[in-house]
């Protein structure tokens, strides 16, 4: 059976479609947007916000400025060109985003643990997630499960998730939670419910890791299909590109 | 004109309090043997502007340099957190103002198009619109829908590092540009490092990668691997092996004091010797 990381990153390339504009950030969501173009989504559109649009990386990239990323790829816009041209107008069909925190609502936090101005630990900041959050076509949110994860309350909210009582009028916004312990979708209220669970986790662990009753969306909650086999060996090829000493 | 000078020479332009925007991005391409030896030297009260940080930011803090921190990010990317950005934060030494790689890169726009401020919706709904003071929610005179004016950045000084230069400053940047092309337009004064100068007939041939117009340029210091630690594609990748080495010594005093004798306190000559020599960064990191 895969590691929780491993599932987490096959959950998240079964969500992206072939042919699909894809933001890609590091970590999670670059591996896994990765294997889905080397499986099912051979077409999927990989940009990275430093400017890289269509990459085709041959190997996995440690930042989102990587050399390899520019190599092969159709073009390499000015950042600025690409936020303002093409993430704003709303052309990246999917936003990958992690966070330490979210809420019901998908609001994220990125930027403080603690009261803001006196932190219990200072994070990395905004970056481009507030722009992504609100201009891509949809969002995939990626994190560990845990109750200090998934709080009833956020501590700061660096991008915005759905109204209160509604979702995003403009259809966009957050779309999909893939967690350590399944994957998650949003109602008409916008609030987050469990879609599907990740093999050998329950729906009592969900509850017993988040802050609030995340209620279920289906009933029975179904259980994501096992994984193939050349999911499994792809995604080993893939992180076998990556120097020693990097997972 | 021929703008040729050496490391501290740069330096020297940088007055004490000045904004400085550095280009590249967290890991990649950031004009580190200048910023070393902006963090060896004696200015003080710097004010950083950057879109994407990473050991640029981290260094000028861990050497108290800097007095306030005007940034979208700043982080290692794979390796994780900045340690010295994560302390300044949490101990409130230093300011911090939170922007984003979008409302960065609108307010050095700004000064370029010399008006005052780029309204958008970016930053709506979100706490970094409550805590940054700079920002102005204010309504659209024409919907009277809500909208976000971002004030312009003006930096005094740029500092950037490119793969190729000529003497007159014009500027061959062969990867993803970041957002160097709008801090050197930005900035009052612009001052590039490059790994190798070549002649401007020799620059011509990279056309459409001259990225960075003389124009724009007022120094330009040859400086092979000047973006080391961070990688300069496609000359040399990111040297993980050091930055893991700097994560572990920004951790206690004691070792922090040594790396900073060993790979800051010392002429950029040094620092190559310090890692083995050129060649022995030739045979881990070029590509």
């Amino acid at each position: 059976m895969p590691s929780n990381r491993d599932w987490m990153i096959i959950a998240a390339a079964r969500l992206l479609k072939n042919g699909e504009r894809v933001l890609v950030g590091v970590g999670v969501p670059n591996i896994a947007a990765n294997l889905a173009k080397r499986l099912d989504a051979p077409d999927l559109v990989l940009v990275y916000e430093s400017g890289v649009i269509d990459a085709r990386p041959e190997r996995l990239p440690l930042s989102i400025g990587d050399g390899t990323l520019v190599d092969a790829a159709l073009a390499v816009l000015p950042m600025g060109e690409l936020f303002s041209h093409y993430l704003l107008t709303g052309w990246i069909d999917v936003g990958f985003l992690g966070a330490a925190q979210i809420d019901a609502s998908g609001n994220l936090n990125s930027t403080v643990i603690g009261e803001y101005q006196q932190p219990k630990v200072r994070l990395a900041g905004a970056g481009g997630a507030p722009e992504i959050a609100t201009s891509a076509r949809r969002t995939i949110i990626v994190m560990e499960h845990s109750r200090d994860r998934f709080p009833a309350k956020i501590d700061f909210i660096t991008s915005p998730g759905h109204p209160a009582g509604h979702r995003r009028p403009d259809g966009r916004g957050p779309w999909r939670v893939v967690s350590s312990l399944g994957v998650f979708g949003f109602n008409e209220a916008g609030v987050m419910g469990v879609l599907a669970l990740l093999p050998g986790h329950t729906y009592e662990e969900v509850l017993d890791l988040s802050g609030w009753r995340i209620p279920l969306m289906a009933d029975p909650t179904p259980y994501l299909p096992a994984t193939r086999a050349e999911e499994e060996s792809t995604l080993a090829a893939l992180r076998a590109t990556l120097p020693k000493g990097d997972s | 004109m021929d703008k040729r000078m050496s490391i501290d020479e740069v330096i020297e332009q940088i007055p004490d309090g000045a904004k400085v925007a550095i280009g590249g991005s967290s890991i990649s391409r950031k004009p580190m043997a200048l910023i070393r030896a902006l963090a060896r030297s004696g200015k003080r009260d710097l004010t950083v502007i950057v879109d994407v940080g990473g050991p640029d930011v981290d260094l000028l803090l861990g050497t108290g340099k800097v007095k306030e921190v005007i940034y979208a990010f700043v982080g290692f990317e794979v390796l994780g957190l900045a340690p010295h950005f994560r302390r300044a934060r949490q101990t409130q030494a230093v300011k911090f103002q939170e922007w984003t790689e979008y409302t960065v890169m609108a307010g050095l726009d700004a000064t370029i198009k010399r008006v005052p401020f780029i309204p958008t919706h970016a930053t709506l709904g979100t706490d970094v619109l409550t805590v940054n003071d700079a920002f102005k929610e204010i309504r659209d005179p024409f919907t009277e829908e809500p909208v976000v004016a971002v004030p312009a950045l003006r930096p005094d000084v740029a500092l950037i590092h490119v793969n190729y230069a000529d003497i007159q400053g014009n500027g061959v940047i062969l990867g993803d540009g970041h957002v160097d092309v709008l801090c050197a337009k930005a900035a009052k004064s612009t001052f590039m490092s490059c790994e190798r100068i070549l002649s401007s007939e020799e620059l011509q041939r990279f056309g459409r990668d001259v990225q960075i117009l003389r124009v724009y340029s007022k120094g330009v210091a040859e400086v092979p691997w000047g973006a080391h630690p961070t990688g300069c594609a496609p000359d040399y990748r990111t040297d993980l092996r050091h930055l893991q080495d700097y994560l572990k010594a920004a951790a206690s005093p004691d070792e922090w004091h040594h790396y900073e004798k060993e790979f800051v306190d010392v002429t950029h000559g040094e620092y190559l010797e310090n890692h083995g020599g050129a060649e022995e960064l030739v045979s881990r990191l070029k590509v």
